[in-house]
């Protein structure tokens, strides 16, 4: 969930980002302090609520919720005022609600319960193409493993669908036959730790599940080729050309049952 | 309200209080030059606090760079003069006429200062020049210190 607060007071700002993490502490919070910023952090990335304070220079709370609204219909607008003589107009433009200064955290949780346009918590943001090559994105852009093992597990795990595999596991896939336990469990480690970075970095933590020693994905939190295939969704049977994970040699043998299915 | 004058250096502290503040709460937006030449002579209170709270509130505040607010003390004459002028968005007095608010500041400030002490209070500027401020407080009877 991607969060924007604009107050043209630093104290205040800092205090209402704060409060908003407080209450949502999974949410990204990005902060603006006049309305220039404000409008580049909304035009690199979508935002699903903006809390708003009204009494700004250059352009108030309500005109701002107008260009946000322009640039997505989807954002929910907040306003956080010290004056109620706002209220009237704020309605008007569809506010999710109308906060008074100084912010109250059971305030906001109760608006975040009431928005126009409820964000999709388990919105899928990952896409997984598991046909041809494989790779994930996030938006239209590759999500940035900083080590290519680090991504075959991701690609093992996604090959699991949602099963688990262990620390021996995941080593025997990565390094076949190799007999150096103690430094690959190591290695294993850092790479864990690596594609949890780049998991994080397009705000998809939670697509990986690892309890103690098991490892895997949600499923119901990507959207994937191969599931969607699995599940008979034509667009997915389509741009199935008869390759499937081609540059893992493990990848062979859940090719080889869909080859049979297919 | 205490009809007692007060000395000017005692509303300059509780002016600086509340700039401090203010400072505080819109970071490097408002800046402020103090030029003080006379601080003992006595005026009549909450004169010189509304003055400053304009400044910052329709001067400097609503301008998106924020801007300088000056303020001066100073001798000319027989009379003590105060002068607090911000380089900030200036007023439009015909505006005041007709956007249906009620602007009862500046001239409650001004009726106090001349039934209490005799004193003046003058407004320059405009939209886009910025505002300032004179107030003139006569020397006569003012009491040493």
């Amino acid at each position: 969930m991607n969060i924007l607060v604009v107050d043209d007071e630093p104290m205040v700002l800092e205090e209402t980002r704060e409060t908003v993490q407080k209450v949502c502490p999974e949410a990204e919070i990005r902060a603006a302090e006049n309305w220039k910023t404000a409008l580049e952090l909304a035009k690199e990335e979508p935002v699903d609520i903006a809390f708003l304070d009204i009494e700004m220079p250059g352009m108030n709370g309500l005109e701002l919720s107008r260009h946000l609204k322009e640039r997505n219909q989807q954002t929910n607008i907040i306003f956080v005022t010290a004056y109620s003589e706002y209220a009237l107009e704020a309605f008007s433009l569809y506010a999710s609600g109308y906060l008074m200064k100084p912010l109250q955290k059971e305030e906001v949780k109760t608006a975040l319960c009431h928005l126009r346009d409820p964000v999709k918590y388990d919105e899928k943001r990952l896409k997984v193409q598991c046909f041809g090559n494989f790779e994930v994105f996030y938006g239209n852009r590759p999500v940035p493993f900083a080590r290519a093992k680090a991504k075959e597990i991701f690609a093992y795990l996604v090959d699991l669908k949602g099963a688990s595999a262990n620390t021996g596991e995941l080593c025997a896939v990565l390094w076949e036959d190799s007999m150096e336990i103690e430094r690959n469990r190591h290695y294993l480690r850092n790479l864990i730790a690596d594609l949890r970075k780049a998991l994080h970095s397009c705000q998809a933590d939670e697509v990986f599940i690892n309890k103690r020693n098991q490892f895997a994905v949600d499923t119901e939190r990507i959207d994937c080729d191969y599931y969607r295939f699995l599940k008979g969704d034509l667009s997915a049977v389509n741009h199935y050309r008869g390759e499937y994970m081609k540059q893992y040699s493990w990848a062979e043998f859940t090719l080889e049952q869909i080859r049979k299915r297919y | 309200m205490d009809k007692r004058p007060v000395s000017f250096r005692k509303e300059l502290d509780h002016v600086k209080n509340y700039l401090a503040i203010e400072q505080r709460r819109f970071g490097g937006r408002v800046k402020v030059v103090y030029d003080i030449q006379e601080e003992y002579f006595l005026m009549p209170s909450l004169i010189l606090q509304p003055v400053v709270e304009n400044a910052v509130k329709h001067g400097i505040t609503p301008k998106e760079q924020g801007g300088t607010i000056w303020i001066k003390s100073g001798k000319k004459g027989s009379s003590y003069y105060i002068t607090v002028a911000d380089d900030g968005v200036g007023y439009e007095e015909e505006k005041w006429k007709t956007d249906g608010k009620v602007h009862i500041g500046i001239e409650n400030t001004r009726s106090r200062l001349k039934s209490m002490c005799g004193g003046e209070l003058q407004i320059t500027g405009g939209p886009g020049r910025g505002t300032c401020v004179v107030i003139r407080i006569p020397g006569e009877g003012q009491t040493r210190k």
